[in-house]
């Protein structure tokens, strides 16, 4: 068996880190195993594993969150948002900075991606953080750091596919989501708060209760929309996937009827986004069946249960394991690679040593959010470090506050299940 | 002639795309409705999104190969000019290879299913596997084009995550 996985993670691996798209990597790992252990797996059996890896109809929920949460954005929501966030709390020392913060834990709501996250709070926040003379680099930074609450507060893309993958409810997980996402708010507003007093960031004038009233009627529909989506997947009214679709039909009338700030052209423009970015997914799912195929082939995630449950390991302590490895596999892989190819392979291990399914997959979705700002690999770090026009290196250096603040979160959440658990419960 | 169609590729994938995003989602909404105000919905709606779905996947992997969009990591794509062309070169060989290959044992997968019934569509199992083939067709067409052209790896930082 270890002959076989370390050919198929190995040549996975070599592809991904020389540049070769996630999705070829896996094929490539997929066709060079077929290859080396045939007949093992045919190409007949390689075919079908590709085309199944997506004949599952669950799996719609995902371009319907993009399409919800792109139109959003478009809609003028992303303007409204910042408006509330900075009536709530830019007032403190470092205001911008906790605005910015803020920002993306409302975004978060609405979106469920980080990098849109980034892309849409960093537009906006970092050139006005620059006028109020903060360093572009940090401001890269707690723009960065703040979108990976992005995955974690619902409606959040990840959650569906560890829910689709592990067979658990995607409500429970979106209800768990709620206060590991609050407090990863409270936790970079916390280091940004202490950051702000040592550096002498200044405060925005205080626009009154007036001001937060009227900031909040603005953006209260969108804010409406992941209250819509929690109730109806908790209440039973429709699937998950349903409910995806009538998030996106609530975000185009939102958009479109209601606020019209959003005009045809720019609504097409919003669907073709939601497509590509969800094409990007889909086309990795796609391909991991093959992957899945392999793995239940070897009983890989058998032997990895059976291995845990010998050296006996408690719940916490495997837990902990799971989220160690999955931080160092995201410094190089993003969230939907790990999602597709080792959660899998780690759920029965985790089941089996009574860890419910629900904290493991919050503490999976934490673990692999931090790694969209860990080096070498973290892509919000490159993207709000080319918003900001910042050397990506200062970037990783500004980030590591938050990162520590982020960490010590996650291990709050590893050892405390009540944190993520008495919501659903 | 070839940046002309590159060009126009795109544009089309990225139109049907649109088109097909659009579709399930107002399959799906229908469905709800049907639910709640008509007592049942039809017995299709699952299958047909499902290979919208798919279509998506599989048409949305040649439009991103055309525009350099699919999730990769950025050590070597961004790390210089010559080493981003030779990865790109090295890349397109490798889709336009690995699509044929795919066109090639599709046929086997096309003709193991054309037996096998989907009772809700009223056709054969091999339908789902058309837009598998499609894209395969595609990826080879647009790996080749991204050759013809000499499009390199630019910055991928419109990656999702």
């Amino acid at each position: 068996m270890i002959a076989e996985l370390a050919t198929l993670f190995g040549v996975m691996l070599i592809a991904i880190l020389t540049g070769v798209p996630v999705f070829l990597s896996m094929a490539f790992g997929v066709v060079v195993f077929a290859i080396a252990f045939a007949p093992l797996m045919s190409p007949l059996v390689v075919v079908q594993t590709f085309q199944q890896g997506l004949d599952n109809q669950a799996f719609t929920a995902i371009p319907y969150f993009f399409l919800a949460g792109t139109i959003m954005n478009v809609g003028g929501m992303s303007a409204r948002l910042l408006r509330l966030a900075r009536a709530m709390i830019a007032h403190i020392r470092g205001g911008l900075s906790h605005a910015n913060i803020a920002a993306s834990v409302v975004f978060a709501g609405i979106s469920g991606s980080a990098v849109a996250d980034a892309a849409a709070v960093g537009s906006v926040m970092i050139p006005a953080m620059k006028r109020d003379g903060y360093s572009p680099s940090y401001a890269a930074a707690v723009t960065a750091a703040s979108a990976t609450i992005g995955l974690v507060i619902p409606p959040s893309i990840p959650m569906v596919i560890f829910a689709l993958f592990t067979g658990a409810s995607v409500g429970s997980l979106f209800l768990a989501g709620i206060v590991p996402g609050l407090l990863m708010g409270a936790f970079l507003l916390v280091a940004s708060y202490i950051i702000a007093r040592r550096r002498r960031y200044p405060a925005s004038k205080w626009q009154g209760t007036g001001e937060l009233i009227a900031a909040f009627r603005a953006s209260f529909l969108a804010l409406l929309m992941p209250v819509l989506v929690i109730v109806g997947l908790v209440g039973g009214f429709a699937t998950t996937s349903e409910i995806g679709a009538v998030a996106a039909l609530y975000a185009t009338i939102v958009s479109t009827v209601i606020y019209r700030e959003a005009n045809l052209k720019q609504l097409f423009q919003g669907v073709v986004q939601a497509a590509l970015d969800a094409a990007r997914v889909l086309i990795i799912i796609g391909v991991s069946g093959a992957f899945i195929w392999i793995v239940a082939r070897l009983s890989v995630a058998n032997n990895l249960a059976l291995f845990l449950l010998d050296m006996q390991f408690g719940p916490t302590t495997i837990l902990a394991l799971i989220a160690l490895g999955l931080i160092i596999a995201g410094t190089i892989l993003e969230p939907v690679t790990i999602l597709v190819v080792l959660v899998p392979m780690l759920v029965p291990a985790a089941l089996a040593s009574g860890i419910d399914i629900t904290h493991l997959g919050i503490v999976v979705v934490l673990s692999t959010s931090i790694g969209l700002i860990t080096p070498p690999v973290g892509i919000l770090l490159y993207i709000t470090a080319a918003q900001a026009q910042a050397p990506a290196l200062q970037v990783v250096r500004e980030t590591m506050p938050f990162l520590l603040a982020l960490l010590v979160l996650l291990t709050t959440i590893v050892l405390v299940p009540a944190v993520t658990l008495w919501l659903p419960g | 002639m070839a940046k002309r169609f590159h060009s126009l590729l795109t544009k089309a994938l990225s139109v049907m795309l649109a088109a097909l995003l659009v579709a399930m989602t107002m399959l799906e909404i229908v469905q709800v409705i049907m639910r709640y105000f008509a007592g049942s919905g039809f017995v299709w709606t699952g299958d047909v999104t499902v290979i919208l779905m798919q279509s998506l996947a599989w048409i949305g992997a040649p439009a991103l190969w055309l525009m350099r969009g699919h999730i990769a990591v950025e050590l070597i794509s961004g790390s210089g000019k010559g080493r981003a062309s030779a990865l790109a070169l090295v890349v397109d060989a490798g889709i336009v290879a690995g699509g044929a290959a795919l066109l090639y044992y599709g046929q086997d997968a096309l003709a193991a299913f054309a037996n096998i019934d989907i009772p809700s569509l009223g056709t054969t199992g091999d339908i789902k596997y058309y837009p598998m083939m499609a894209g395969a067709l595609l990826l080879v067409i647009a790996g080749l084009l991204n050759l013809a052209t000499g499009s390199r790896y630019t910055s991928a930082s419109d990656q999702t995550s």
